[in-house]
């Protein structure tokens, strides 16, 4: 199966100047792209699960599926859908960088290397106080996305 | 490089040649002459020409004088470019150019003012000629091209517009944005104002004549229409080129790409580019402000050709049992050009074709059909082969058709081919060779692209693999990703290997390792990467001097 489909960033093409746009949703594929395939109909060419049979490709369009898709990706979000469409690689990424995190948060101050802490120690223990910050924001848009998931 | 009757006078240097053009210097003021023309009517000295980089930015201009008189000034680009000098004179003509400035470059002792590669004369009753604003014919795309500046203009004999309705072309826009916009005009009434669509797209413009043009046409036996020289200059501006930062290193202003311009008068095929464009418009807001419910069509449409493939035992790592059972009813529906035709607005609107079925499309057929059509209706298709089923009937269908055709080899050998799928290898790569050969004669399409899926069983064919791809001169190597499956049990004894697709996968430091070798190797043979791994990835354009990564490949 074709996966040649990416989605277009305004960020980094270019565009009018001065003009700022509201974000673009994360994936663009459920706007964009439908596939009418006899194993049936898919938003997406990593979708998992057809949303519906092959014949009824007129009005999965806008079936309340599909819709529920579009409603998380345009809110910065991957939809149930979409984490079950483990080939998809923005998913991939996504889990590996939740794991990632999940990792990092396990990790005693006492298990960070030596010469981390007393650099901390050093600077006043600034450098940590960031990291903690930096950290629990992260942790809560995690939670966001779990949750509305 | 100058047509034969053009007798050079003062003001030139010996020709030089850069690799590829032959071109010559001209001094501060040369001249030229031509004996005995007798083409009567309205004509353009069409040249092509290409200025100095200045530090201090000042334009280089241009004069043009005919037998002593003033026949127009044009500012010369960094870069080589056209520019076109309509006129009317015949018998001998003594042509005389002058420019504001030269320049000298150390140890070289000449005064140096702007190279010409071409001067041409070109009958303004001759319709579809590029004039001015048009950098050089470019052929490494989907189709050849012309970049265009911010201002261009083109030719249009009335003789053809009387008989045509519209003009089209496949044009390029760079914008992501739907920010750029095309301004066509005839004389100085506007025929039309239309935004620009990112990636290559079929547009058709209308070519209504002017109201003086008209009123002359009403009544053709007036002595004004006849003294009226019987051209039209199309007139095509830009709101925006492409920001420099985009293509450093590279100084021509890059507007567009333009195509080969065709002239139709098939009310159809507007009335369903208008839709298209109309479409493509509403599903980009739609998109922008987070619609769900949608008015709009997809641009991309995904279909089924052929549910029927002709290698059995399967592809080791092919979900073909699992695909079928999906089917279940549907795996025997017949998918063919009517079926597309079926889907409506759904067809109607998709700018690109991709056939994803878990089949063999060459096999189907109405290949040919379906092809034609697609081609027709001015879609761009996307179809997976295995290579295995090339025969003359399906080379013939691919020639010349906008088509981009994977090729899914993933090995480079007889052996590590028959440990995937069968010992069919030295059938596949004759016909590969043989597609490539024919397709020069067809503007080079369809577009060929390698699959590699990177697996433990093919690591050790990597290198080949771009070896291969030079040889039959493949438009890029794809690296697409084994899909990720949780717990696949997809195992296979093939070719004396056991496949075991978990154990195939490989982990993100090897695929980095893969990625490293691939730009390696693609250096080292010259053949582009477009890598599908990167899918969900912000789009770049990136630029290397003068040759662009097509976003279009890059989408991959």
């Amino acid at each position: 199966m074709d996966q040649e489909k990416n989605i277009l960033v305004q960020k980094s093409s270019p565009q009018e100047e001065g003009q700022p746009s509201p974000s673009p949703p994360l994936c663009r594929e459920p706007w964009e792209s439908y596939y009418i395939l006899r194993r049936g109909i898919l938003p997406c060419c990593h979708g998992s699960q057809p949303i519906a049979p092959m014949s009824e490709w007129a009005t999965a369009w806008n079936s309340p599926q599909l819709q529920e898709i579009r409603f998380y990706l345009s809110q910065g979000k991957l939809s149930p859908y979409c984490l079950d469409s483990l080939s998809c690689p923005i998913v991939q990424k996504y889990l590996a960088k939740q794991k990632q995190q999940s990792l990092l948060a396990h990790i005693s101050p006492q298990q960070r290397p030596p010469l981390l802490r007393f650099i901390n120690k050093l600077l006043f223990r600034i450098p940590g106080k960031l990291y903690r910050v930096f950290q629990s924001k992260k942790r809560k848009e995690s939670l966001d996305v779990t949750k509305s998931s | 490089m100058f047509s034969p009757e053009i007798l050079l006078g003062a003001g030139w240097y010996p020709e030089e040649n850069d690799g590829i053009h032959a071109f010559r210097w001209m001094k501060k003021e040369a001249n030229f002459f031509i004996k005995n023309y007798q083409v009567t009517g309205r004509k353009y000295l069409l040249i092509t020409a290409a200025g100095h980089a200045d530090p201090e930015e000042q334009h280089v201009i241009l004069e043009l004088y005919i037998n002593g008189q003033k026949k127009g000034e044009k500012e010369i680009d960094e870069s080589f470019c056209s520019y076109a000098f309509p006129f009317e004179e015949t018998g001998n003509i003594q042509f005389d150019f002058a420019l504001n400035k030269t320049f000298s470059v150390p140890g070289d002792g000449r005064q140096l003012g702007i190279m010409l590669r071409r001067m041409e004369f070109i009958k303004a009753s001759e319709t579809g000629i590029f004039l001015e604003g048009w950098y050089g014919w470019e052929f490494d795309d989907l189709f050849p091209f012309r970049w265009m500046k911010k201002k261009a203009k083109f030719n249009l004999s009335t003789e053809h517009k009387r008989k045509q309705k519209y003009i089209s072309f496949y044009i390029f826009s760079e914008f992501h944005d739907f920010s750029q916009k095309l301004n066509i005009s005839l004389h100085d009434s506007a025929l039309s104002e239309i935004t620009l669509l990112p990636k290559w797209n079929f547009y058709s413009f209308p070519l209504q004549l002017a109201p003086s043009v008209k009123k002359e046409q009403m009544n053709p036996e007036s002595e004004m229409a006849a003294d009226r020289p019987r051209t039209d200059e199309l007139n095509l501006s830009l709101n925006r080129v492409l920001p420099e930062e985009y293509h450093q290193g590279d100084g021509r202003q890059l507007g567009i790409r333009v195509s080969y311009p065709e002239f139709h008068d098939h009310d159809e095929t507007h009335r369903l580019f208008m839709f298209f464009h109309k479409n493509a418009l509403l599903n980009y807001q739609e998109m922008r402000e987070g619609k769900t419910k949608l008015a709009s069509f997809p641009l991309n449409l995904g279909v089924d050709l052929y549910g029927k493939c002709n290698i059995y035992p399967h592809c080791v790592y092919c979900l073909w049992e699992r695909m079928k059972e999906l089917e279940g009813e549907y795996a025997e529906v017949n998918v063919d050009e009517r079926t597309l035709e079926g889907y409506g607005h759904f067809f109607q609107s998709a700018r690109l074709v991709i056939n994803c079925s878990f089949g063999e499309p060459l096999l189907h057929l109405r290949f040919g059909e379906i092809l034609e059509f697609c081609q027709e209706q001015k879609k761009i298709l996307e179809i997976s082969t295995n290579g295995q089923s090339f025969t003359p009937r399906t080379i013939q269908a691919l020639l010349g058709k906008p088509v981009y055709l994977y090729v899914s080899l993933d090995a480079a050998c007889k052996d590590t081919y028959a440990k995937i799928r069968n010992d069919r290898w030295d059938s596949i790569i004759p016909h590969l060779k043989l597609l490539n050969q024919e397709r020069k004669k067809k503007g080079n399409l369809p577009k060929i692209y390698m699959v590699f899926m990177p697996m433990r069983v093919n690591l050790g064919d990597l290198e080949a693999y771009f070896q291969l791809c030079q040889i039959i001169e493949a438009d890029s190597l794809v690296l697409r990703p084994l899909n990720y499956l949780e717990n696949p049990q997809i195992e296979a004894d093939r070719g004396g290997y056991h496949f075991d697709y978990e154990k195939e996968l490989l982990s993100s430091q090897e695929l980095e390792e893969v990625f490293w070798k691939c730009d390696e190797y693609s250096k080292k043979y010259d053949v582009p990467v477009a890598n599908q791994f990167t899918f969900g990835k912000t789009e770049e354009l990136v630029s290397n001097g003068t040759s662009y990564l097509s976003p279009e490949k890059q989408r991959f």
